[in-house]
């Protein structure tokens, strides 16, 4: 045995040390997994609830494109679940690389979807086979205040997927202008928690009932609205000026709302 | 008489760096930095290089993710980090029979990297000229064993760093080691082909 080890040493020969590149790359995904807990760490001891809708029955989720009626249309388009004749797309499409910068960097291990996410993203008659959706080009944001969200590339439309499970698809040419959001609706009419994503170098601005406004923080491409009872109404303004609002969305179905809700 | 306060001054163990990790996670880097070529190039070694960069990667990203999980009696976070490397790895089980398939058909006479595509470059010619019969040898044992003798012979792990890497028992280590030295007796005892005669 110890010369077939002695052989077995021998042929594992002189690999190179690991280029720059591959320290590159590890150290900044692992920099990022760690800015992402520190983020969570911070705000799980900032006295900050933003975590308020996981203590909540919350509704699996309202597919919300910043271009209000993109829900509707699901319904009226009877074509709008058929698979992409083209079937998942191999590369996130250029438009959608351009405007965001996630899309940009080298994917990493982090990046990879949860499994939930692919098989709800993938599942025949969803959104996601629609727009030619591929789950293994998907990338990690994470939020301001820490919360993950992963963008999931797709031959026509792309999809985001949320921490608690919920999913939100559109087209990418309403994608690239509007970003795209996802809204977790708590059923017993607590305020939505809303998750998003914007396009770079484009800012979010929220507007309550009484007509204020805030700009809302964004983290890379990421940004989250946490339980504000006041929203109104969603405006983001891209690099160019121009705005594209939104209502901010509305209650659950009453048929989905908590019966303990009622007041 | 008073109580005697202890000064840390050599590097801090693994274990005492992974602890405390849990209040401050940015101290892992220091993991990763003491660490991050030895798990590379065992990777590279074993899928290649291109692939090496991103299971190395993930390796250090799962350990991060799962350090609660990190023994602390470990002194050393080595085992640890060969184990989820090794798991990472059986995700592509093809890649490393892809290499060592082209390592097999390695041409010695010409000194041409067959595998350049994965970028891995045998050391020296001498090692070339075995290395047929060493890939065929690996081939020929199965995964399992495949981690057991690499992570000794690569990865210079001690039995017990083995039997704590891949989460199996010391006897299961030896016992395996054991049937290994069987299958390598027969395929590397066997005598050369003549066309490996004529390199050497």
């Amino acid at each position: 045995m110890t010369d077939q080890l002695t052989m077995i040493r021998h042929f594992r020969g002189e690999v190179a040390e690991p280029a720059e590149d591959a320290w590159t790359i590890a150290r900044d995904a692992l920099e990022r997994a760690i800015e992402a807990e520190r983020t969570q760490h911070r705000v799980r001891h900032g006295g900050r609830r933003v975590r308020k809708h996981r203590h909540l029955i919350a509704i699996a989720l309202l597919v919300a494109a910043l271009s209000a009626g993109i829900a509707a249309a699901a319904i009226v388009l009877p074509d709008l679940t058929a698979p992409a004749p083209g079937g998942p797309a191999t590369a996130p499409p250029r438009e959608l690389v351009e405007a965001f910068a996630v899309l940009r960097g080298a994917r990493h291990g982090a990046d990879a979807l949860p499994q939930a996410g692919a098989s709800a993203l993938t599942t025949q008659g969803s959104f996601g086979p629609h727009y030619g959706v591929n789950p293994r080009l998907s990338r990690l944001l994470i939020t301001p205040d820490g919360q993950k969200l992963w963008l999931v590339p797709g031959r026509d439309g792309s999809c985001i997927y949320g921490p608690d499970g919920g999913s939100a698809c559109a087209a990418n040419a309403s994608i690239v202008l509007e970003g795209l959001m996802l809204a977790l609706v708590p059923v017993d009419g607590a305020a939505p928690t809303i998750t998003g994503i914007a396009p770079d170098n484009a800012t979010v601005t929220t507007t309550d009932k009484d007509g204020s406004s805030h700009l809302i923080p964004l983290h890379g491409n990421a940004y989250t609205v946490s339980g504000d009872p006041h929203l109104a109404r969603f405006t983001i303004r891209d690099i160019d000026g121009r705005e594209f609002a939104s209502q901010a969305p509305g209650p659950p179905p009453a048929k989905l709302a908590s019966p303990t809700s009622s007041r | 008489m008073g109580g005697v306060g202890t000064i840390e001054t050599g590097p801090s163990t693994d274990a005492r760096l992974v602890e405390r990790t849990v209040d401050r996670p940015e101290e892992f880097s220091a993991i990763f930095e003491r660490h991050f070529a030895a798990i590379h190039r065992f990777l590279a070694r074993r899928v290649g290089n291109v692939r090496a960069d991103d299971l190395a990667a993930q390796t250090f990203l799962t350990a991060f993710e799962r350090r609660a999980r990190f023994d602390p009696a470990a002194d050393s976070a080595r085992p640890w980090l060969f184990g989820i490397a090794v798991n990472l790895m059986h995700n592509d089980r093809r890649a490393e029979r892809r290499l060592l398939r082209a390592l097999m058909r390695l041409d010695a006479t010409t000194e041409r990297d067959p595998v350049g595509e994965l970028e891995l470059v045998p050391a020296r010619l001498d090692a070339s000229r075995d290395s047929a019969r060493v890939a065929s040898a690996l081939l020929a044992l199965d995964q399992d064993q495949r981690d057991v003798l690499l992570l000794h012979a690569w990865a210079d792990l001690s039995y017990p760093e083995i039997a704590s890497a891949l989460e199996i028992p010391v006897g299961t280590v030896r016992s395996r080691l054991s049937r290994i030295r069987e299958t390598l007796s027969t395929v590397l005892d066997e005598p050369s082909t003549p066309s490996e005669k004529e390199h050497s």
